[in-house]
């Protein structure tokens, strides 16, 4: 796992989390690893995961067992909304670059449509 | 139990040259903190002092709130070259050295960390790379319990894979409360495990700043050290 | 003071290491000496040399004592410079000491590892000459001879020279310790005042430079101290008593003088003298 230099590395680590839980790499009511496994496994510091993982915990995306570490929360439709502003993180971005090469709306969901099915061949 | 470091009002000259002037630091528990600077800044200068190898300075310098300093030495970790020894010596003999010399040094520890850094202890000092040495130095840093580390450009002239090794160690073996001064003058390969940079610029402590904040400016680490010395180039 | 006790057994375990192997050596080539001289070697014929009267044994305990006292004093010579070495090494200074203190572990640990080898020398010698005196029949005349004379010739007076010999020794031993290192670290200091740019060579240039400065101005004052200071001070017959020998008088300059310069090389190491990174 490669992080950019010039965004915050806790922000960085907890969008890797939210495509882990997504992906179901981290299954909900699962125990996901301990700070300083992650912190090992993404070369970062123990501090940053530790800023990271009590963010998700406030907004309820990890829950903390006392003395046990942290799980990834069973609350299906936090789950689902979760899902749902990643994708429209990505769709932003996506829109926004199609945006600054010109493409206009309506074209953007001519090409992707087309794009797609020839794809599908 | 104070800050593992607190330095106020540091000067230093040597051959009637100032190398550190009027230099303050502090540094909290729990941290790893960069101390960079161009090759001569004074890096190895500043950590000698506070180790109390290098003398006759005027300023105060506390570890871990001891003054005194055999105290110093007591409550922090220098990554040393290991030159007091004969090239014959073997992992083992430095081992007993830093057993007796040390009480704070875990023997259990260390043959982790050997272990972790692929190190064979019937080695020779004579037999090792320069990478293998760095490793070892940093396996015997880090057996000791301490509530100061300094790393003294650990990564200098050393291969990727030591490199990564010695950075996960660093990750995996500092405890909760002790700080890590690492100094280097290159900042890329280390930045991401940060959470502050010190950076020295003509003779002092110019720049102490959180990584995360620097970052939250939509500036990388190393652009933020870089611009430093750019500036010092444009005037 | 465990820290004192550990790092002394580490540096004298370190220093009576390569002590042993000289020993060794000087036992070996004493050997060889002896076996050359008790046989001849005539056209690749070993025989015993005729003129020769005493036994193998003896002559080998013979030429130890020969070699033990260039032995002895070659290390007399070397061991202090070799604790230099340590007094100049970062990686010894880290140790949770005060340098002073560092500094007196490892004069005391090369004195006493000095004293280890005099004594390891004598028990060489004493086997030497035990199995000799088993053996050959002269040698248990000779020494018969020798206890008989020194049982004669023993007084209390002898007796005092002898020990005042000791102490002298010992205080010489030490002086040389201090001299060699208050060389070392007060020229290092000054080296360290001296305006930096300056390149390499002449940086040692002038360390030697400064060491011969030193060495000059130090007997200079030495014996201003002892012959003109001390001696007004300190004369037996300033107090009225009247020593036939000047032992006493010359352990107490000694003495004074040993002081005064542990004091200085303890002030020195603890806030000029630098231990260097370097090997």
């Amino acid at each position: 796992m490669e992080f950019k230099d010039n965004i915050p590395i806790y922000l960085q680590i907890k969008q890797y989390l939210y495509r882990q839980i997504i992906t179901g790499k981290l299954k909900p009511g699962k125990k996901i690893p301990s700070v300083r496994e992650l912190a090992v496994q993404l070369t970062v510091n123990v501090n940053t995961v530790q800023r990271a993982l009590q963010q998700m915990n406030f907004e309820g995306i990890l829950y903390t067992k006392r003395g046990e570490g942290n799980f990834v929360t069973e609350d299906t439709t936090l789950l689902e909304k979760t899902k749902r502003e990643l994708i429209d993180a990505e769709l932003d971005k996506f829109v926004q670059s199609m945006n600054s090469l010109g493409v206009s709306d309506e074209q953007i969901l001519k090409s992707l449509t087309e794009y797609l099915k020839e794809e599908r061949k | 139990m104070g800050n593992p470091l607190e330095i106020t009002d540091l000067v230093y000259k040597k051959n009637q040259k100032k190398i550190i002037t009027d230099l303050n630091l502090t540094l909290k528990p729990g941290k790893i903190v960069a101390l960079l600077g161009e090759n001569g800044a004074g890096k190895t200068t500043l950590m000698r002092i506070i180790s109390g190898v290098a003398k006759n300075y005027r300023g105060t310098v506390k570890v871990a709130s001891f003054a005194k300093e055999a105290d110093r030495k007591a409550h922090l970790s220098f990554t040393d070259g290991l030159t007091g020894f004969a090239n014959s010596t073997k992992i083992n003999d430095i081992v007993k050295f830093y057993q007796i010399l040390y009480h704070d040094f875990s023997l259990k520890q260390f043959e982790q960390l050997r272990k972790f850094m692929n190190l064979d202890s019937d080695m020779r000092l004579s037999e090792m790379s320069k990478g293998m040495k760095e490793k070892l130095v940093i396996a015997l840093t880090f057996s000791r319990k301490t509530d100061l580390y300094l790393l003294d450009e650990p990564f200098s002239g050393i291969d990727a894979m030591a490199r990564k090794k010695i950075i996960k160690s660093i990750i995996l073996w500092k405890q909760e409360k002790s700080t890590i001064l690492v100094s280097d003058h290159f900042v890329n390969e280390i930045a991401a495990v940060l959470d502050e940079v010190v950076i020295i610029k003509n003779k002092t402590v110019c720049m102490h700043k959180s990584t995360e904040a620097i970052r939250a400016d939509n500036q990388s680490v190393e652009e933020f050290y870089e611009s430093f010395y750019q500036r010092e180039e444009d005037e | 003071m465990t820290e004192f006790s550990r790092l002394f057994n580490r540096l004298f375990k370190i220093k009576t290491k390569k002590l042993h192997v000289l020993l060794f050596f000087q036992i070996i080539a004493a050997l060889a000496c002896a076996f050359f001289t008790y046989y001849e070697v005539i056209n690749w014929h070993i025989r015993k040399n005729p003129q020769n009267n005493v036994g193998i044994l003896p002559e080998w305990a013979l030429y130890f004592v020969f070699l033990a006292f260039f032995v002895i004093f070659f290390v007399y010579f070397i061991t202090p410079l070799q604790s230099e070495k340590f007094n100049r090494s970062q990686t010894w200074h880290l140790a949770a000491i005060s340098d002073g203190q560092f500094y007196l572990v490892n004069v005391l640990s090369t004195f006493v590892s000095f004293i280890y080898f005099i004594v390891l020398e004598f028990v060489t010698v004493m086997i030497l000459l035990f199995s000799s005196y088993l053996t050959d029949k002269p040698v248990v005349y000779f020494f018969r001879d020798l206890l008989k004379s020194i049982l004669r010739n023993l007084d209390i007076n002898v007796f005092w020279i002898i020990l005042g010999t000791i102490v002298l020794a010992i205080l010489s031993c030490f002086f040389l310790y201090f001299v060699i290192s208050f060389f070392n670290f007060a020229s290092r200091a000054i080296l360290d005042f001296v305006p930096a740019n300056i390149n390499g060579a002449v940086v040692k240039v002038l360390h030697i430079v400064i060491i011969f400065g030193l060495i000059w101005f130090f007997f200079k004052i030495q014996n201003i101290f002892v012959y003109q200071v001390l001696l007004s001070v300190i004369h037996p017959t300033n107090y009225g008593l009247n020593f036939s020998s000047s032992l006493p008088f010359a352990i107490l300059a000694n003495a004074i003088s040993d002081l005064i310069l542990l004091s200085s090389n303890i002030f020195l190491i603890n806030h000029f003298y630098e231990a260097t990174e370097h090997k």
